[in-house]
């Protein structure tokens, strides 16, 4: 029994797609573009393309990879660095909050999804 | 951050952790497909003489990963917060299911649960004792609630509910009643 619901193939997408998203993200800070979202677009839309079933535990983790990977990358480039990773918080106003939970709830609602179509859902714990 | 916004935030998860665990509880037990699969081995087990380590593999699979699947997402939301409260308490949780369910099940030995003939689990809303949890193992079925972990007050709200929510599980769409359920 395990309740997180993917499977390799789900969690490979998400993996290319937090790396995808972080260099996007990354790319458009040190250009003065703050979209923390690309990254949550990114780790659903890789793990929806690569999963050949639908989950929605898995959607939990997913998010979770999205704020985690939002989060390394704008302490390592651009203007929040100086920040670091702890202390993230400080570097949210409400509109970076909006951002962050958007890239939380694409990353959860994508990859909890498969593109091919009539996917069967995976039932957690089995 | 004071000490008392950490306290809050860990306190806050216990508290709607259980109420998700309570439900999810109570939801097994009325998808009969989904109780034969899992949760019924857990009540089967418990009804026999002890013949097993006090956690087997799929109950420490189960605890273990629900209480991880919830630090995922607190260790997000204490990042995003800045209170660390919400992590620490979902650690805690998996110190409670992991801990409090050894020590819950220690009334599982040589006689049966059954016939140990432990009088029925009282409608509190007090804190859910050892004694609470050991009734539901022999009586999984019955009209007094114990799904909760941790406060019986949960069980005593869905018993509130269930009419109008057992409508709505699994069994309750399919028109399964309790006693076909465990036939
Ligand atoms: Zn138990
Ligand atoms: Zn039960």
């Amino acid at each position: 029994m395990n309740w997180f619901g993917f499977d390799a193939r789900s969690l490979a997408g998400a993996l290319v797609g937090a790396l995808v998203g972080a260099l996007l993200f990354g790319w458009g800070l040190s250009r003065g573009l703050d979209l923390p979202w690309v990254v949550g677009l990114a780790v659903g839309g890789g793990a929806m393309a690569l999963a050949r079933d639908r989950n929605t535990m898995r959607g939990g983790p997913f998010a979770v990879l999205a704020v985690w990977t939002g989060a390394l990358t704008q302490a390592l480039v651009g203007p929040f660095a100086e920040a670091g990773l702890w202390h993230l918080s400080s570097t949210l106003d409400a509109k970076r909050v909006g951002y962050y939970v958007t890239s939380a709830l694409l990353a959860a609602a994508l990859g909890a999804r498969s593109i091919r179509r009539g996917a069967a859902r995976r039932v957690a714990g089995t | 951050m004071s000490m008392l916004s950490v306290v809050a935030a860990a306190a806050t998860y216990l508290v709607a952790a259980d109420l998700v665990y309570a439900v999810d509880h109570y939801l097994v037990h009325h998808d009969r497909e989904r109780y034969r699969r899992t949760h019924g081995r857990h009540h089967r087990r418990y009804n026999g003489t002890k013949d097993g380590p006090q956690l087997d593999a799929y109950e420490l699979s189960t605890y273990g990963s629900a209480a991880v699947y919830g630090m995922a997402l607190m260790s997000a939301l204490s990042l995003l917060t800045g209170n660390v409260g919400f992590f620490l308490g979902a650690a805690g949780k998996l110190v409670h299911s992991l801990v409090f369910h050894v020590y819950q099940h220690r009334w599982w030995g040589d006689v049966p649960l059954r016939r140990q003939g432990l009088p029925p689990a009282r409608r509190s809303w007090g804190l859910a004792s050892a004694r609470y949890h050991a009734f539901h193992h022999s009586h999984p079925d019955d009209t007094v609630f114990a799904y909760a972990e941790s406060w019986a007050g949960f069980d005593r709200l869905l018993e509130w509910c269930h009419p109008w929510l057992v409508k709505h599980t699994v069994d309750g769409r399919a028109g399964v009643h309790v006693a076909e359920r465990r036939a």
